[in-house]
Parts: C-alpha cells; sequence; structure tokens
C-alpha cells in the first residue's frame, strides 16, 4: 500500500545518507474510501454526499444516494446514482473511518 | 493506476458508468443550475453529450421547453445521473 522511496539526501557535515520516505499516492486515499460515505466539496461552494462507488484519474466520481446542498444549505435529492464531473471538485473527504 | 482494493467487488468506474446508461432517460446538470432530462444516445471522455427528447429544468421546475435532438458541450457538465 504505502510505497517506500530511498532518497539521498545531504546532511548537516555533508555526508550523503540515505533516508527512507514513505509515500502514499493522493489516489490511494480516495480508492481507501470506495464504499464509504464522502462529502465532496466543490469550488463553487456546493457539497454532494453519497456513497463513492468509483472513480477515474481525472477524479471525476460516482456517487451513489447523493444529497447536494448548496451554500445556503438548501437540499436537493437524494438521486439514486450520478457520476460527478472532476473539474469543479475543491475536496473529497470521508464522513466515516 | 492500480485497480488493486479491497472493494473491487463493489467498484464502478465512472467509463463503465457510463457505459452501462447509454439508452437510459437520464437528468444532466449544468453549472449554471439548468438540467436536461432526456434519452442519453452518446456521451464521450470528455463529458459531451447527445440527448433526444429532452425536457428542460430550471431550478428544479420544468421550464415547458422540449428539444429533440440536444448537444451539451461537456466543460457544462456538473453531473450526470440515471432516473
Amino acid at each position: 500500500m504505502a510505497e517506500v522511496a530511498t532518497n539521498p539526501s545531504v546532511d548537516v557535515t555533508g555526508k550523503q545518507e540515505e533516508v527512507t520516505i514513505s509515500t502514499v499516492l493522493p489516489l490511494e486515499i480516495i480508492d481507501k474510501s470506495i464504499g464509504k460515505v464522502v462529502t465532496v466539496l466543490l469550488t463553487t461552494d456546493k457539497e454532494f454526499t453519497g456513497k463513492l462507488v468509483g472513480f477515474d484519474d481525472f477524479v471525476n466520481v460516482v456517487l451513489e444516494d447523493v444529497t447536494e446542498t448548496d451554500s445556503e444549505g438548501n437540499t436537493d435529492g437524494p438521486v439514486k446514482i450520478m457520476l460527478l464531473n472532476g473539474g469543479q471538485i475543491a475536496m473529497i473527504s470521508s464522513t466515516e473511518d | 493506476m492500480s485497480e488493486v482494493s479491497s472493494n473491487s467487488s463493489i467498484k464502478t468506474d465512472p467509463s463503465t458508468f457510463l457505459s452501462g446508461i447509454i439508452g437510459s432517460k437520464v437528468s444532466v446538470k449544468l453549472n449554471n443550475g439548468v438540467s436536461y432530462v432526456g434519452n442519453l444516445q452518446s456521451i464521450d471522455g470528455f463529458m459531451n453529450i447527445v440527448m433526444d427528447t429532452t425536457a428542460e429544468f430550471i431550478g428544479g421546475a420544468a421550464s415547458g421547453t422540449k428539444y429533440g435532438d440536444v448537444f451539451i458541450r461537456g466543460n457544462n457538465v456538473l453531473y450526470i445521473s440515471k432516473v
């Protein structure tokens, strides 16, 4: 899951040493949220909450049982299943752990 | 990217979703809030969409405007859902 990359770095004495850096890819975080309820915040102050069932490299996401909330708190839905365009997505957060 | 996931059995990729809803009645919501409901004829990777027998909804209420064939340029699409 987490990849371990070795990067050479130089310490204060100027000596080269190997430092291991653990990296987690952003899309792996989203992948771990599949099957869970997530809230997707858009750049337009709207948000969509629903079960994440899939996504692609553009972060277009497929959501199930979705409610849409605008900036004034008005809700719309639920929508059974939708494909949400990744172009407007600012943040995705899992609402359960 | 890798599709390895413990949840892979319940996963529906965007491309899988799109191929599965061709020919269905769908609702397409645009960034400006206007929705179009019609039969999905075709969709591509840009989310360019072609629908027929399309009705227009503004603010959730039918505007009364109906179209035969409609092409929607993908950059305007907020979401597409099956109805």
